[in-house]
């Protein structure tokens, strides 16, 4: 019961956070136009309650999978096929056939992470090392950034600013129109959650015991993998890479239940995941001017908070 | 009394590499079974190859009279559980998360325990003498106390072969005669067979029915520990020479 306690408290923390950004944010306090409250605020907060949980849940599922408290959805390069596939979109516009222009951005960025997915997934099956994989993850980025590179040397100052301004992620790119298309990607790749909570328990244990307990080892890495490339790959796509929730939300999450089953730290983590994206956004709000994107916050507050956290557990992340 | 496994013929190694060849032999319910031979000869692969981590190179293994070959993991885990040497490295988890977790076979996708799991998740643990435990953080225990709460899961699995591998090695010796006292009521009372590798030879010729000795030509020699210790076999592969000083 005090458990559940817990997880309750983080979701009333999500709705205050929610109501106030409702109430206030652009356009001030005492603005009663329904057009931005409805068509700028709202949308703006169902994208950073679901991003932010979509992208801790899959951090938490990385964390279990390496048994590492550090890993996080960056790892695996799933952000890097992304942005290669916003940049032929915007940077690499004048190179692709005119009757192809109109793909959107963010089809062309999900199209850029499942594709890193299923090459991951593809991967998984050949027993590659989990070493080997972050290896991977960051040979994938490494590649892909070359390539953007490249693109830069072929585009206008306006086509790398737009890039650029994509790569520094936001939850306000979201249209009212383009919401459900959001809401039901978001929405199936939650739904994936649901095959796996035992497994994943099971699998804390490390991989031989998970096989001793009955798991099909190859089967459950290949759908771990597939769920958190897929809930990653949906954010991406939509708010463009957004750095450092997936790693601290489900550890702060582990660290207040002090607790492992899944059934229990996989909603706190998606909780705590939303309000650390609201939470940013209610900062971004008050800071005068607009100099502040959300990667920029997320790496001023992430990047200190992860390193005191590796000085203060040496021992346990290097285990 | 019934036979729990029967192993025709086995060979197990690493990749091509064979390390016990073509043997053959049975444990029967509520037999304790040592395995013992010197590092390296192949027990650790021997036991992995029963729970299914590595491959069986040739012959057969025979569960409750069902081949390994026609069990998929999930049945396996019903009548097969471990203890192994990798501890687990997840921080914040519970013991009685953990011990839990032994019953997890037995459960639906979702992993919900019903009355009758957790009545055997109490017995487990009570027959261990550590239902006080329950609430703490695994890795907060002493070794002693992880061994046991790992044996506990294993027990919550109900398995009717359990496989220990060197579960006394990290012990003191009053913990060493603990364990194996469990053990020994384990067997009995749940009608158990337990199959454990060791490199205890006093404690185990004390608790064991059978030692099973893998010897450096890879076969197998299964006898009763009395006749073991005068076959002079344990001294041939230990290298044991009493010479006078």
């Amino acid at each position: 019961m005090k458990n559940h306690f817990k997880v309750f408290i983080l979701f009333l923390l999500c709705l205050v956070f929610s109501i106030s950004l409702l109430f206030y944010g652009e356009a001030g306090f005492t603005t009663q136009d329904a057009l931005i409250i409805w068509q700028l605020r709202f949308p703006k907060i169902v994208v950073a309650l679901l991003a932010g949980g979509m992208l801790s849940c899959s951090g938490l599922l990385l964390q279990i999978f390496f048994q590492n408290p550090l890993a996080g959805p960056d790892l695996l390069g799933i952000n890097s096929g992304a942005s290669l596939g916003v940049a032929i979109g915007i940077l690499g516009s004048s190179l692709i056939p005119i009757e192809f222009q109109s793909i959107s951005l963010t089809a062309m960025s999900l199209m850029g992470a499942i594709f890193v997915t299923f090459f991951l997934a593809f991967i998984i099956q050949t027993k590659i090392s989990k070493v080997s994989l972050i290896i991977l993850g960051l040979l994938i980025a490494s590649f892909t950034s070359s390539t953007v590179n490249i693109l830069v040397n072929f585009s206008s100052a306006l086509q790398v600013k737009n890039f650029l301004s994509w790569s520094m992620g936001s939850f306000r790119d979201v249209s009212i129109e383009s919401l459900p298309g959001f809401l039901f990607l978001s929405l199936v790749s939650l739904a994936s959650l649901f095959f796996i909570p035992k497994k994943l328990n099971q699998y804390m244990l490390g991989d031989e015991y998970a096989l001793s307990m009955g798991v099909n080892l190859k089967t459950f890495k290949t759908m771990l993998i597939l769920i958190c490339s897929f809930l990653v790959a949906v954010v991406t796509s939509y708010c463009g890479p957004i750095a450092f929730i997936g790693v601290i939300a489900p550890h702060i999450a582990r660290s207040f239940l002090k607790r492992s089953d899944v059934r229990l730290t996989l909603p706190a983590a998606f909780l705590t995941g939303s309000l650390l994206a609201l939470l940013t956004e209610v900062i971004l709000i008050l800071l005068p001017g607009n100099f502040l994107g959300t990667n920029s916050l997320l790496g001023l507050i992430g990047a200190p908070v992860i390193g005191f956290y590796l000085l203060k557990n040496q021992k346990r992340v290097l285990s | 009394m019934k036979t729990i496994l029967e192993l025709k013929n086995v060979s197990v190694g690493f990749g091509q590499k064979e390390l016990v060849k073509a043997i053959s032999t049975t444990i029967r319910e509520s037999e304790i079974v040592a395995l013992m031979g010197i590092n390296g000869i192949g027990k650790s692969c021997l036991l992995k190859t029963l729970i299914g981590i590595n491959p069986l190179i040739s012959g057969d293994i025979i569960l409750n009279e069902v081949s390994l070959k026609y069990l998929s993991p999930e049945k396996r885990a019903l009548s097969l559980s471990a203890v192994l040497t990798q501890k687990p490295l997840m921080d914040f988890m519970r013991v009685d998360e953990l011990v839990a977790l032994g019953r997890s076979p037995h459960l639906d996708h979702w992993g919900h325990l019903k009355e009758n799991d957790q009545k055997i998740i109490d017995e487990s643990l009570a027959l261990l003498g550590i239902n006080q435990l329950k609430e703490h953080s695994f890795e907060n225990l002493s070794d002693g106390q992880q061994q046991k709460v790992l044996l506990a899961r294993a027990l919550a699995q109900e398995p009717s072969l359990l496989i220990l591998d060197e579960p006394t090695t990290y012990l003191d010796i009053p913990s060493k005669i603990e364990l194996m006292k469990s053990l020994k009521k384990i067997a009995h009372e749940k009608k158990m067979a337990i199959l454990l590798s060791s490199h205890d030879l006093d404690l185990m010729s004390i608790y064991v029915d059978t030692i099973w000795l893998i010897e450096k030509d890879g076969s197998l020699i299964s006898k009763c520990p009395e006749e073991m210790k005068s076959s002079g076999l344990l001294q041939k592969n230990f290298n044991l020479k009493f010479e006078p000083v």
